[in-house]
């Protein structure tokens, strides 16, 4: 999908499973997408959808126990991130792949200065010395709009407001020129004026830097600005996947199609929202068939009995659904 | 239309720094500098703003849950601030309130009958069969089975506990409810679920809400009037489609366009305003008008006279010495 440059990262037939004491939780279930360099992806879900874990699972960041990575590879400029051990992981995190998470203030550390923390990964990969470092962190502080940055680089964690604090792990993040940025959630915790502030600079920085970025939300609002390709994923699985507009205006997933449906938004006024019944399944103990049946619109018998594989149901145009290649005939016969 | 509720002048300042050593620092969080509001019987009042706006603090002195400093709470003609104890519970069926976590706002260790009843309970009202009869009725009309009055909230998801939390403030018939944030902790495909029944039931019991909330696009769903909060203070009010159509406030202005919209060749053609810096601390709001300094059509007297809020349009009042649209 998308076809502005090569191949930075391939995601093939992913699978992150939890072992609990309950059972088997499916998180990732053979989730497989490329992303070129200078691509932003959106991957888009609801919560326990399994798209933070796919982030994880990249950079090989899951908790084991009780996670582990059962199948599948994760090709990042052709290396297979899944079998590198640690050392040679550790040079991939931060020097090639960066990443921000929802919550800026659970990930910096609030017993050291924000310079101090974006100091370190600039002298554990770059090799500069101490001096040669806080005079990067302190550029990287600039790039990333924080005002009297040389200030600022001796302040703490809770010296920062919520949006600053989001720019500060960008700078992070961004500290050793990565070619790729995963961003998970970056602006959901902040204010909406603070939420458009760190998603232009994000599309600056990835401009300016022809970063390939992965942006994980819950948010279709937040996705329609700034990703060229649309990853929809539901319980597990990839249930829709295709450039932004096919997504947004000409949906072969009744998931999709209908979540589009179900939003208030601020252009229009609707009378009565259009609404998913019942809530995403349990990942322990998934319904048969297609995971969405129980609550689409459209499901027929075959979807309880049988999994829709993700098919091509259109060039470029990915879906899930035993209905994808006439999908709009048969919302129509159903609705009517 | 006669108003059920009005807020008048309301004013809460609370202090920061007591004890010995924060003491020194001494000052007042201005949460509410001077509100007035006002809902009519049946319709929905939309409050909108940032984190740290006041928005809450509103909701909370409305319903006496907090005490205020200065102002007045007409409710059904009456000060309810005046009211004795006795008199107060009595008013307090009419009003009720629903909030945002319905994680925390449930008590794990009672069961949902007990939570649905336990106002009842409170308020003498009804037998145990009565009571019982009433609850079950209520989680039916919320989307729930009778037979879930004897689990516990850990059995139910997000969106059925945000049910249960509508039904507890159904139980005693009021008058008015206060959604504080109601939707913003449920998934994407829930919120609508939960706005739909809100509608529902204000059409069958001529509910009247105040509906609290940062988003924008779910305030305008479920709203005829909305109010927007800037550092306490209201800064533009009207009816929702003028308001949406024609902000007259900046911050208004600057609020909407932050709001990404579901629509990809809109976003693309669409020209941000984008606001520089974040929001001052309430401690210390800025002088003149709170705004100025994050805005861009900022001038000398922004920062010296406070704008008043006044009609800029029929019905449309606004905070501004520049008003937009007009």
């Amino acid at each position: 999908m998308g076809n502005n440059g090569d191949k930075l990262l391939e995601v093939k037939g992913l699978k992150t499973y939890f072992h609990t004491q309950e059972g088997v939780v499916k998180a990732v279930d053979g989730v497989s997408f490329d992303l070129h360099r200078g691509e932003e992806l959106a991957v888009v879900g609801e919560s326990g959808c399994g798209k933070s874990v796919t982030a994880l699972s990249i950079l090989n960041l899951v908790p084991d126990p009780p996670g582990k990575i059962e199948e599948g590879q994760v090709l990042f400029e052709g290396k297979n991130l899944l079998e590198m051990g640690d050392k040679e992981i550790r040079q991939v995190r931060g020097n090639h792949i960066g990443m921000i998470f929802q919550d800026p203030m659970t990930s910096l550390n609030p017993v050291f200065t924000i310079g101090n923390q974006i100091r370190e990964p600039i002298l554990i990969h770059l090799g500069l010395n101490r001096k040669e470092a806080k005079q990067r962190a302190i550029e990287l502080l600039e790039m990333v709009e924080i005002p009297q940055a040389e200030k600022r680089y001796k302040m703490y964690p809770h010296e920062f407001s919520g949006g600053m604090r989001q720019r500060a792990m960008i700078a992070m993040a961004l500290s050793c020129e990565p070619m790729m940025l995963i961003a998970d959630e970056p602006s959901t915790a902040l204010d909406v004026t603070i939420q458009a502030q760190i998603m232009e600079l994000i599309a600056r920085l990835r401009r300016e830097k022809n970063l390939a970025v992965m942006l994980i939300t819950h948010d279709l609002g937040v996705v329609a600005g700034v990703a060229e390709t649309v990853l929809v994923m539901y319980a597990g699985k990839v249930v829709e996947y295709a450039e932004i507009d096919r997504i947004y205006y000409n949906s072969r997933h009744p998931y999709a199609w209908s979540l589009m449906r179900s939003v208030p938004r601020l252009d229009e006024k609707r009378e009565r929202l259009m609404t998913i019944g019942g809530s995403p399944p349990s990942l322990i103990n998934l319904p048969s068939g297609c995971s969405f049946s129980p609550r689409c619109p459209f499901a027929e018998d075959i979807c309880d009995g049988e999994e829709p594989p993700l098919i091509e149901a259109e060039p470029g145009h990915l879906s899930a659904c035993h209905f994808a290649m006439d999908f709009e005939s048969h919302g129509r016969e159903v609705t009517s | 239309m006669d108003s059920l509720l009005e807020m008048r002048d309301m004013v809460k300042h609370f202090p920061v720094g007591k004890g010995l050593i924060l003491s020194r620092l001494g000052g007042t969080v201005k949460a509410v500098d001077g509100v007035s509001l006002d809902v009519a019987e049946g319709t929905t009042l939309g409050l909108v703003g940032e984190s740290g706006c006041g928005k809450s603090t509103v909701a909370r002195l409305m319903l006496r849950l907090i005490k205020a400093d200065r102002g007045e709470v007409i409710f059904e003609g009456r000060d309810i601030l005046k009211l004795v104890r006795k008199d107060m519970q009595v008013v307090r069926r009419s009003m009720q309130i629903i909030f945002q976590d319905p994680y925390a706002s449930l008590n794990p260790r009672m069961s949902v009958g007990a939570i649905i009843m336990e106002p009842m309970i409170i308020h003498g009202v009804g037998n145990r069969e009565e009571r019982l009869q009433r609850a079950e009725e209520l989680l039916e009309r919320v989307g729930l089975q009778p037979e879930h009055l004897a689990r516990y909230p850990h059995e139910f998801s997000g969106g059925q506990r945000q049910r249960i939390g509508v039904a507890r403030a159904l139980a005693m018939r009021p008058r008015l409810i206060i959604c504080d944030e109601p939707v913003s902790a449920l998934d994407v495909s829930i919120q609508a679920q939960i706005l739909n029944l809100l509608k529902e039931l204000q059409e069958d019991f001529n509910l009247t809400y105040i509906f609290i909330a940062h988003d924008l696009s779910v305030v305008r769903h479920i709203s005829e009037e909305v109010a927007v909060m800037y550092l306490g203070k209201i800064v533009e009010r009207a009816e929702h489609d003028t308001l949406y159509n024609s902000p007259k406030h900046p911050y208004t202005v600057a609020l909407m366009s932050a709001v990404p919209l579901p629509d990809p060749v809109k976003e693309r053609e669409r020209q941000r305003i984008i606001l520089v810096g974040d929001v001052p601390s309430p401690i210390d709001p800025p002088p003149g008008c709170r705004f100025h300094t994050r805005c861009w059509k900022k001038q000398d007297i922004c920062s010296e006279v406070e704008p008043p809020l006044e009609e800029k349009a029929p019905g449309h009042l606004a905070a501004c010495h520049f008003p937009e649209n007009v």
